[in-house]
């Protein structure tokens, strides 16, 4: 579905990723874990074209992505953006519909189906009663269902995920990954960058974590979920068990004992913090 | 589209219809309303008998050719400040932004300035002086829109909206400065220039048709067409390339057309302002964000608000004189709006 090969990008004079290779087949949902400023969204902007590789190739569906027009890439991949700028007055509906665009005819509007397509999508990430209401007026994470409603639209083999989690209540979470989880079963393909190792140890099939635009590792979560691959990632210690149910690897920061010792330092010196 | 919507339209769509033939009821010379009906009847060929030709050259040439006129400018000014505002996603745009009117202008000024063998050469060509003036015009116009759309392309081939707002304001400026030099040489022609500058449709007839729809249909054609692309631009850039458009493509097309649409109103009418900003806005609040209902819109009530507007320039003072159009759009626009902005 998605090669990526030797890709080197970044803005103005100033690198983001170095030499990143990977590969995507059908049906895997992989993470894409690194602290802030690592690349994440760099790679997912390449990824669908809003950035042209300086080195290296981006092929979706063994096709370069630069070499797709437009309208046939927004039919392969979709995007979930992190920051979405939205003009208020648009109705939810209208937003999700956008998502049609990529299908409408060189004269025609949006028709039934496209109106069905879009009631679906907000139907499935549970936003079916805030149809009528404007954009914005959503709260940060009614946008964000709102967001991956007009992607669900878009009926692509690639979802490309920025922050989905981004202010959602635990629940809401849990039950957008578990859609996202029926979508991969159906064979479409999931990249997603998070900040939650622990959702994206339960949710992704594959993880690869990103640190300063080079890759440091990529594989099954069971195999690459490790308290070295992600101390190293996060650069703090991290302890990984795991989950009670089902035994799928966890991890949690290990540095409390340290935070105390340094402050037995201060208290011994008898001065105020 | 929703219920409230489709009416709102219908409702636009009606007046702007009634509006035509309502308005061919005023001028100076003094008609009764059954006359006056009569007369455009006869003229439209729906009803036989005699009329006097005097009346069926008023009402059926004049009255009607300027009303039809000042309609479709209307209707084309605010159509083209919809694409402007929705391609640029700034709400303060008109139709001008892009340095149309001060290329028209300027156009204009030297046309009206041209004088001795020059003009010779021009009458010999068949042009007549308002002619020239209005030929003159539109090439402005269309070179002024060239040159902010080629300056505003980057290296990249690709249309930046800052960099084409900033290249109308430089191709304005220059513009600007050659009207002021032809106004401070040319002394006797001062007061013809700034009469064409503040707008207006008198002694406006049939022969600026052609010249009109010949810019006002591809332009039409070009926004009508982008509507879509304009719902989905209003995202931002990159939003709306990952949901499929041709960003810099689209952003060509919608300026082209709308600066096209304009250079043929303004060729036409002269500098109407405000038909281009309040008619938008106005029907943005009636009827939503959504471009498809808003260009239709826009262009009747743009049409409505031109065609009253231009029947008050030539009822107001009376006996014979005219406001400019221009004037009394901004006079009437101009509170109005300032109310519509503290209200909302």
């Amino acid at each position: 579905m998605l090669a990526v090969r030797d890709l080197t990008v970044g803005y103005g004079d100033r690198t983001v990723l170095h030499d990143v290779s990977f590969t995507v087949r059908d049906g895997e949902s992989v993470a894409l874990l690194g602290p802030n400023g690592s690349g994440k969204t760099t790679l997912l902007r390449a990824i669908c074209g809003g950035l042209r590789p300086w080195r290296g190739t981006i092929r979706l569906r063994e096709q370069a992505v630069e070499s797709l027009r437009p309208r046939e890439r927004a039919r392969l991949a979709a995007v979930v953006p992190q920051r979405a700028e939205c003009p208020s007055g648009l109705s939810v509906r209208q937003m999700a519909l956008l998502g049609r665009y990529p299908y409408l005819s060189w004269l025609g509007g949006y028709k039934g189906g496209d109106y069905a397509a879009a009631d679906a999508a907000l139907a499935a990430v549970g936003a079916g009663e805030l149809a009528m209401r404007k954009v914005g007026e959503l709260s940060g994470g009614e946008l964000q269902r709102v967001l991956l409603a007009r992607a669900l639209a878009q009926r692509t083999p690639l979802l490309l995920l920025d922050e989905l989690a981004a202010g959602l209540d635990v629940a809401r979470e849990i039950a957008l990954f578990d859609l996202l989880e029926r979508r991969r079963a159906d064979g479409i393909c999931l990249v997603m960058a998070m900040h939650d190792c622990n959702l994206a140890a339960l949710y992704a099939t594959r993880i690869m974590g990103l640190k300063n635009g080079r890759l440091l590792f990529d594989g099954p979560v069971a195999e690459v979920f490790t308290e070295k691959n992600l101390g190293e990632l996060y650069d703090i210690p991290l302890c990984v068990f795991p989950h009670p149910q089902g035994g799928v690897p966890q991890a949690l920061p290990a540095h409390r004992a340290g935070e105390s010792v340094d402050l037995n330092i201060y208290f011994r010196q008898n001065t105020p913090i | 589209m929703d219920t409230r919507v489709f009416r709102i339209l219908a409702v636009l769509a009606a007046c702007w219809l009634c509006s035509v033939p309502l308005a061919c009821l005023s001028g100076p010379m003094p008609l009764s309303a059954p006359e006056v009906f009569h007369a455009l009847a006869a003229r439209l060929g729906l009803v036989d008998g005699p009329v006097e030709a005097t009346r069926l050259l008023v009402v059926g040439d004049i009255r009607l050719a300027r009303v039809c006129l000042a309609a479709l400018c209307g209707g084309g000014l605010a159509l083209a400040g919809v694409a402007l505002q929705g391609v640029l996603r700034n709400p303060l745009a008109d139709p001008f932004t892009l340095g149309v009117s001060a290329g028209a202008a300027c156009g204009a000024s030297l046309a009206i300035a041209l004088t001795g063998g020059a003009l010779r050469v021009a009458q010999s060509l068949g042009f007549s002086q308002a002619g020239l003036v209005a030929a003159s015009a539109l090439a402005g116009a269309l070179l002024a829109l060239f040159c902010a759309l080629w300056l505003g392309t980057g290296e990249d081939g690709a249309l930046k909206q800052e960099r084409v707002v900033l290249a109308g304001i430089a191709v304005s400026a220059f513009l600007g400065a050659i009207v002021a030099l032809v106004k401070a040489l040319h002394e006797e022609s001062v007061t013809s220039i700034v009469f064409w500058i503040l707008g207006s449709l008198q002694g406006r007839g049939w022969d600026s048709l052609p010249m009109l729809l010949c810019t006002l249909l591809p332009g039409l054609l070009a926004v009508g067409l982008g509507w879509r692309a304009l719902d989905v631009l209003s995202l931002g850039d990159e939003q709306a390339a990952q949901l499929g458009l041709d960003v810099g493509r689209a952003r060509f097309w919608l300026l082209a057309g709308a600066g096209c649409m304009t250079a043929g109103c303004v060729a036409v009418a002269g500098i109407i302002g405000f038909v281009g900003i309040v008619a938008p806005h106005v029907l943005r609040i009636l009827l939503g964000p959504g471009h498809g209902p808003l260009l239709t819109g826009a262009f009747f009530g743009g049409g409505i608000l031109l065609v009253w507007a231009d029947v008050l320039s030539r009822t107001l003072t009376g006996g014979g004189q005219e406001l400019p159009v221009g004037v009394v759009t901004a006079l009437l626009g101009g509170p109005f709006f300032a109310m519509l902005v503290r209200r909302r």
